[in-house]
Parts: C-alpha cells; sequence; structure tokens
C-alpha cells in the first residue's frame, strides 16, 4: 500500500509539469493579449506606456521563453505578482475561505437530502412519490440558478425582509457581537448555499437511486430477504452500504471544485470568491494568476483521484493495492 | 364550498405564483419623511455601488474608473474642475502661465497635511513627477509629463514647471493626484503595501479595503477645504446590476447608476419616490461608429454622408437608451466649451441617402435588392465588443436601416481583449462601433491627428485631413479659452462634413441617490463635485459612526 502511494505521488510530478506546459500554451496562442479595460482605449496612454506593459508582462517574448521565467518562479513556490501588483498567493488566500465554505456547506446539503431521497426512490420505485421526487429534482436541475437566486433575493431581501439580498456580511458587521456576527454570516449564507444546492440535489439523487436499485437486485439481497430479516435491515445494513461506495468516488472527485467556485454564482451574490477572481484574471489575461489557480485545482484532482481510488480500497475489502504487484 | 377550496391552495403553488408577482417595490412602511429639507450636520455614511472592484491606490498606477473613484477622494491634485467644468485651484493657490505657456508656476497651498499629520510641500509634487517619468513605475498617464522639460521646486511652496514647447492641456494634466514623497520614497510603486494603504491630502482618509466587498473611507476633519459632512464613506461592490438594483430597494445601497431601463420604468413607483431622488445630465462621452478609412468603400466621403443620412439618430437613442441620450453631432460633449452649437445634426433623409450614392456609382445593377458597383455588392461588418448590450441594439438597428437604402451589414461581436489587439490595433474591421470616455480638456490630438495612426495608437481608422492636423496643433499650443474654442468649433464643423466616424450618441448619466442627502445640485460637471457639502438632517441620519 504505502509503496503503491508512493508511486502515485510520484507520477504526480511530470503530470503537473504536462498540464502546467499545455494551459500555459494554451492562454496565450488564445487570441487577444493583455489588457486592461480601462486603459486598453484610453487617449491619455500613451502606446509607449502600454507597450512598457506587454514588456513588462512578458507578452512580447516567446511562449518557451514565457514559460521558463514562470516555471523559475513555480520552482521556489513562487506565483509571481497579479496585475494589480499584489502577490498571487495572496490573492487567491483571501478569496478562497468564503467559496470552501459555501462549497463545503452545499455538498453537506445535498449529501443530506439527497441520499436519503434516493434511497427512498428507489425503494419505492415508480411509485407516485418516486415520480414527483424525480419531478422535483429535475426542476432544480433545470432551472437557471442566476434567475431562481435572483427570484428568491427578491422575495426574502426585499418582500419578506428575512434574508440580506447579497454579499457576505452586513455593513455593520464589525460592531456586532460574537454571536451576532454569526447570524449575519448565517443569514448571508443561506440563499447561495440554497441555490447552489438546489441544483445538484438532481445528479446525485438520481445516482444514489440507480446505484440503490442496482444493489436491490443483487444476489445477496434476496439472499437476505429469504433468510427472513426485516426490510428495513435489508436496506439499510446489506443494500445501503454497498450502494453508498460510488457516491465515495464522487466526493473524491469533487475535491478540486470545493476551491472552484461559479462565476455567474458568485457575481450574483456578490460573493468575492474563487470564481470571480477567475474570470477578472481570465478577462484581462493576467498570465499568473490563471497559472496558479490551474496549477492549484490540477494538484487538487490529481490529489481527489488518488484518495478516491485509497478510500476504495478501505470501504470495499475486494479491492487490495498492493496485490497488484 | 368555494371558500373552502381556496383555503386548500397548497402553499407551495401560492408562493410559486407570489413569485411571479413580485414587482419592484417594496412593502416596508418607512418612518421617516426623507422630503423634509433639515439644516445641514456632520455624521451618516453614504453607501456607494459599485460594479467593479479597485485595483491599486497608487493613483498614478490606477486606471480604472473604482480605483479611481477612491482615489478622488483620497488624494488631490494641483488643479481640479469646478461645477462649471472651470479649471480651479486645488493644491495650488494660484499659478502663472509665462513665456506663451512654456513655463507654469504653480503657488501651492501652506495649509495642507497629509493624513498621517505631515506638511505637503513642493518637494512632494517632485516626487509625483519623477514617479510619472519612471520607466520602471507602470503608470499609463507619463505621456502629458514627459513634455516637461525640467520642474524645479524653487521654495517649499513654489513649483515652477518649464514645457519644451508651449502645450495647453498641461494645466489639465496636473489635476493627476499628488502623492506623499514621505511615503513613498524607496518604495516600488507597482508592488508597494501602500497601494492597499494610501494616504493623501483628500477630504476622506482611507479605513480598509475588503477585497471583492468593500471599501471603507472617513472623512478628514483637517481638509484644508473644511472637514465633509458626511462622515464615513463605504464603497459597496456588487458586481451584477440586478443584484445592485435588488440593493437598493433594500437600501442597502445609497447610490448607484441606472441603467435607462431602471430610470424610465423599474423607477417610476411610489417607493423610489419617497426614498431616493433621482438625476440626469449628459454623461463625458460619445459613441460612434468608426469606419476603416483605407477600406475602398469608405474612401468617398459622399458614402460616408449617405450613411450618416440613412440612420436615424434619435430613434436610435430612443429604441437603445429609452430617449436618455443626445444626437451626437462632433467629438466634444455639449457641456464642454469645445463643442459648436451651431453644428447641427443632419436630418434622417433615406432619399437624400440614395442620391449621394448614386453619386458615387453604387447602384443596384444585378436587382438583387442590394446596391453594388464594379460588380461588387456593398456589404460590411460592424465589430463591437461583447458585454455591451447598448452597441450591440444599436449595431442591429443601424443594420435595420442601412438594409433599407440596399447595404448589407453584417456584425461581429468580440470578446474585448481580442477585440482590441486583433480588431482594433492590427485595422482589421471595416466598420468599429465603440465608445470614447472624455477628458475635460478637448484636446484629442491622439484620436484625429494624422501622426497617430502607429499600431497600437488611436486614430486606427486611419483619417487624415491636414486642415484638422493644423487645428489640432494650434489648439494644444494656445491658452487662452477663447481662441482654443474658436479653434474647435473650426475642427467639428470639419468634422461632422467629413464623417470620418457616424457620430451616434452622447448618453446621459443616470445616478440615484437616497433622499436623505440633501444640497446635491447638479450643474454641468454633474453632482460630485460638492460631495463635501451634501449632508444629512440629523434626524433622518441611518448610520452611526
Amino acid at each position: 500500500m504505502r509503496r503503491y502511494i508512493k508511486g502515485r505521488l510520484i507520477a504526480i510530478i511530470p503530470m503537473l509539469l504536462g498540464i502546467s506546459l499545455i494551459s500555459f500554451a494554451v492562454i496565450r496562442l488564445a487570441p487577444g493579449g493583455p489588457v486592461e479595460l480601462a486603459t486598453a482605449l484610453n487617449p491619455k496612454v500613451s502606446l509607449e506606456a502600454r507597450q512598457r506593459f506587454i514588456e513588462q508582462e512578458h507578452f512580447d517574448k516567446p511562449i518557451v521563453i514565457h514559460y521558463g521565467i514562470w516555471l523559475k518562479g513555480m520552482l521556489t513556490c513562487d506565483f509571481g505578482y497579479g496585475r494589480d501588483g499584489r502577490k498571487v498567493i495572496v490573492k487567491i488566500a483571501e478569496r478562497i475561505p468564503i467559496t470552501f465554505l459555501i462549497n463545503i456547506l452545499s455538498i453537506f446539503l445535498i449529501l443530506l437530502i439527497a441520499i436519503p431521497l434516493g434511497i427512498s426512490s428507489a425503494v419505492k420505485k415508480n411509485s407516485l412519490y418516486d415520480r414527483s421526487m424525480t419531478v422535483f429534482v429535475f426542476i432544480g436541475f433545470a432551472m437557471p440558478g442566476f434567475w431562481l437566486a435572483l427570484i428568491l433575493m427578491s422575495l426574502f431581501g426585499i418582500k419578506l425582509g428575512w434574508l440580506p439580498v447579497q454579499g457576505v456580511a452586513s455593513l455593520d458587521f464589525d460592531n456586532l457581537s460574537a454571536i451576532g456576527k454569526f447570524t449575519d454570516i448565517a443569514k448571508h449564507l443561506v440563499l447561495p448555499v440554497f441555490v447552489s444546492a438546489f441544483g445538484g440535489l438532481a445528479g446525485m439523487s438520481r445516482y444514489m437511486r440507480s446505484n440503490m436499485l442496482e444493489v436491490l437486485h443483487k444476489d445477496y439481497i434476496r439472499t437476505a430477504r429469504a433468510k427472513g430479516l426485516p426490510e428495513q435491515t435489508v436496506i439499510y445494513k446489506h443494500a445501503l452500504k454497498n450502494a453508498v461506495l460510488p457516491v465515495v468516488t464522487i466526493l473524491g472527485l469533487s475535491i478540486p471544485g470545493l476551491i472552484g467556485g461559479s462565476v455567474i454564482f458568485e457575481t450574483i451574490f456578490g460573493i468575492p470568491g474563487i470564481g470571480r477572481l477567475y474570470y477578472e484574471s481570465a478577462m484581462s489575461r493576467d498570465i499568473n494568476v490563471i497559472m496558479a489557480l490551474l496549477i492549484i485545482s490540477a494538484v487538487l484532482t490529481l490529489i481527489g483521484n488518488l484518495l478516491a481510488d485509497l478510500s476504495y480500497a478501505l470501504v470495499d475489502p475486494r479491492i487490495r493495492y498492493e496485490k497488484a504487484n | 364550498m368555494q371558500i373552502r377550496r381556496k383555503k386548500h391552495i397548497r402553499p407551495l403553488i401560492l408562493s410559486a405564483v407570489l413569485l411571479f408577482y413580485i414587482s419592484g417595490c417594496s412593502t416596508r412602511t418607512a418612518g421617516i419623511d426623507y422630503n423634509r429639507p433639515g439644516s445641514p450636520a456632520y455624521g451618516d455614511a453614504i453607501v456607494i455601488g459599485s460594479i467593479g472592484d479597485a485595483t491599486t491606490l497608487i493613483p498614478i498606477v490606477a486606471s480604472d474608473s473604482a480605483s479611481h473613484d477612491i482615489c478622488g477622494l483620497v488624494y488631490s491634485g494641483l488643479i481640479k474642475y469646478d461645477k462649471d467644468l472651470n479649471i480651479v485651484g486645488e493644491l495650488a493657490e494660484s499659478w502663472e502661465i509665462e513665456e506663451d505657456g512654456k513655463i507654469i508656476l504653480f503657488r501651492l497651498r501652506k495649509d495642507v497635511k497629509w493624513h498621517d499629520g505631515v506638511p505637503f510641500t513642493a518637494e512632494d509634487v517632485k516626487f509625483t513627477y519623477e514617479k510619472l517619468i519612471d520607466p520602471d513605475v507602470r503608470t499609463p498617464y507619463s505621456g502629458d509629463f514627459l513634455k516637461i522639460e525640467k520642474l524645479e521646486v524653487l521654495d517649499p511652496h513654489t513649483v515652477k514647471v518649464i514645457y519644451g514647447e508651449p502645450f495647453s492641456p498641461a494645466l489639465s494634466s496636473w489635476g493627476m493626484w499628488i502623492m506623499p514623497k514621505h511615503i513613498l520614497k524607496g518604495e516600488d510603486l507597482n508592488t508597494t503595501k501602500y497601494g492597499r494603504n494610501p494616504i493623501g491630502t483628500g477630504p476622506y482618509k482611507f479605513i480598509r479595503w475588503k477585497s471583492g466587498e468593500r471599501i471603507d473611507l472617513v472623512s478628514n476633519e483637517d481638509y484644508f477645504e473644511g472637514r465633509s459632512l458626511i462622515d464615513r464613506y463605504i464603497y459597496r461592490i456588487i458586481p451584477d446590476n440586478a443584484t445592485m438594483f435588488l440593493e437598493i430597494q433594500a437600501e442597502g445601497v445609497d447610490m448607484m447608476g441606472l441603467a435607462p431601463l431602471q430610470y424610465q420604468r423599474q423607477t417610476d413607483n411610489n417607493f423610489f419616490k419617497t426614498h431616493y431622488n433621482k438625476f440626469r445630465y449628459p454623461a463625458f462621452g460619445y459613441t460612434y461608429l468608426g469606419y476603416n478609412l483605407l477600406d475602398e468603400k469608405f474612401k468617398d466621403k459622399r458614402v460616408r454622408q449617405a450613411l450618416n443620412l440613412a440612420v436615424d439618430k434619435q430613434s436610435l437613442i430612443d429604441g437603445v437608451l429609452m430617449g436618455l441620450g443626445r444626437v451626437c453631432t462632433g467629438p466634444f460633449v455639449p457641456e464642454s466649451w469645445a463643442y459648436n452649437k451651431d453644428v447641427v445634426p443632419a436630418a434622417y433623409n433615406p432619399e437624400r441617402a440614395r442620391q449621394l450614392l448614386l453619386q458615387a456609382g453604387w447602384i443596384d445593377n444585378d436587382k438583387d435588392g442590394w446596391l453594388d458597383k464594379n460588380g461588387k455588392t456593398f456589404e460590411f461588418t460592424i465589430i463591437t465588443n461583447q458585454g455591451n448590450d447598448e452597441r450591440r441594439r444599436a449595431a442591429e438597428i443601424i443594420q435595420r436601416s442601412l438594409s433599407e437604402i440596399g447595404i448589407k451589414v453584417k456584425i461581429k461581436i468580440l470578446e474585448w481583449s481580442v477585440f482590441i489587439t486583433e480588431v482594433i490595433n492590427k485595422r482589421k474591421f471595416e466598420a468599429v462601433l465603440l465608445g470614447w470616455g472624455l477628458g475635460r480638456d478637448p484636446d484629442s490630438y491622439d484620436i484625429w491627428h494624422s501622426s497617430k495612426i502607429k499600431e497600437g495608437e488611436f486614430n486606427f481608422i486611419l483619417y487624415k485631413n491636414e486642415g484638422v492636423d493644423r487645428l489640432l496643433e494650434e489648439g494644444r499650443r494656445i491658452f487662452d479659452q477663447n481662441q482654443r474654442a474658436e479653434i474647435y468649433h473650426k475642427m467639428q464643423r470639419v468634422l461632422y462634413d467629413e464623417q470620418p466616424y457616424m457620430f451616434l450618441w452622447v448618453a446621459d448619466s443616470l445616478p440615484i441617490v437616497h433622499k436623505r442627502f440633501k444640497n446635491i445640485l447638479p450643474a454641468p460637471a454633474g453632482i460630485g463635485y460638492n460631495f463635501i457639502k451634501w449632508y444629512v438632517p440629523l434626524k433622518q441620519q441611518k448610520y452611526k459612526r
């Protein structure tokens, strides 16, 4: 097992090099260059000033040399500076907590609802309940998130006045007590977490339902029923454990998604998260920030894959990696 | 039975129905009558809604409007523009222009202190100048300052600026915000921590900045023009316009810029009438359709004039801006002294347009409905940038209008960075729909002079007219405003006749401000010029310090 993990970890390095080279090339080869929205067509900005800016951004150099400059920084774990003169690492670090928090809460909420929903739908397959749940989760899946967000903001934020419209904290946040701060943040999180979870319910609950259905047709379930075990025990003890296995894989694969924010979603709710940073950087071709975000999510994807494989071995006794050798 | 049935309507359906009926108005009733004028008082806070976050608060490096909004309150320049757009002193008490404009002598105020208490002196002006021309500093604004031959500090409160030749926009360029030498000396201005912790001389002091969320300022008690009446300034970043509009209904934002639809329709209800004041005045900029003048089709002036006659600008403004704008008749906005009132917009006249095109040789020979000449159909593509709905719709209306006189137009919309680097800079276009934001000084040498046609420069339509070149050169040599006005009036007449652009519109700025703020007096300069005199009467104040 240890040898297996070591091998996988070493394999990450050449993969990261490949990923970074390809991403870098794609960004550089894309049409358009580093422009700042404001200065691109500002007559007060001279040609010389803009050319100097392109030189400072290394966009006048061949891709290989530019990549070399970037890689040299990377080797010392230095992601460089963003266009605004701040360290990329600082820019990303200040954005991660809120994106991470919302994603964790939303995944938790999805699991909390989707797993029981999937199980009960599978057990009562093709019943009225199953069908109405299918309709319900697909409404969530099909509904445009930004539209739902605006409608809910309008209802709870303005009509009823129960929740704040947008943002992550109230204007007078600093004057609140500790408990006040906590409830303030909680109130701000209700709508974003709900909206992002609502869209994700369909996938997870359908997945859970089909896993469960598959398992319920297995021989050992028939055996368990034949033994005369109560239905509750059959479902929760014998079927559930096996049906939940693939969900573990999905969770492993969703690790990079934890720090990936959605642009539309963060924009609508005014959340200063990773998604907005990524979008703004992509629009202005701020290559240091884009690359840093890509590398971080590549690392997390690779680690997530590894974790998914390992946890599989943990939950499923049939999988043993050391025996592969 | 019927009554019982009604009771049984499921809450779920009810709320679904409710969702569709939510209109813009709030049901909450306000206890305060904001119509009462009240008397001036210190206190309260103003919350500004902004789509974008600032990037840096080092004023000579900052280039976006959010950074400028904040820098404008934290820093001061030597001069500024008053409500009627005249140049008046700010950090400079007075100035003298000597040797026909080759020398400007600034006398500085002696009562100015930086936010940390250190007195402001001429050394700070010199420092700012040195940084502006330092090639290692990423400033976009070096252009005007590279024309300076020498800058001398005569005494702590007198600065002598010597130019190689008379340059009248120079005075305006000294509106540039001055930076503190004692703080920034030895710092790398591109990456310094003071970019997020600025020290200035302006009416507001910086408190803190939460990225992507808010920037907080507090009034400077020692401000040299008197302490601002509003205590706190909160700049709230709300990247989505629809969300910001919801936030203004929740009164979480006190001021924002409205879109035409919001101005005309969505704010036309009782809640907005009792809680907000709307303002309307021309913005400093215009939108145009620029032709590539190297293109055979557009080389003929008659063709360009014909296109202008074939597009009804007023219906364009009605359709795109809901009427909230004015027909543009040249490169100056109506509020500017350079604007020539006597240039009247050409009336919509498709008949005359057809005649002009006929004179230029464009006629429908093959009877396919489109004009042609030498076997080539008159067709071209209008390119504009993504993310600007007004420009897209304008392009569509122009497409429709021109099809009526037999000209085929295609529309292409490109992402900004691609648009600038591949289309504008490389001149790979037939026509572009764009806008210029204008400075307060009318000098537009960079846009119209025939020398400014290198890749990346702003005369990208390649306009060349010796008369205009001469006027532009003269206009930046002369300091007398009346003489300059004459020059620019002439230039506007030539440009409107030549039609290198189809000048479309000057849009209106449409700010909305909460009613508790008093003493907002719209003027040619807009509403922001007397911000430090805005106030909220004690009884109407909302935020405590």
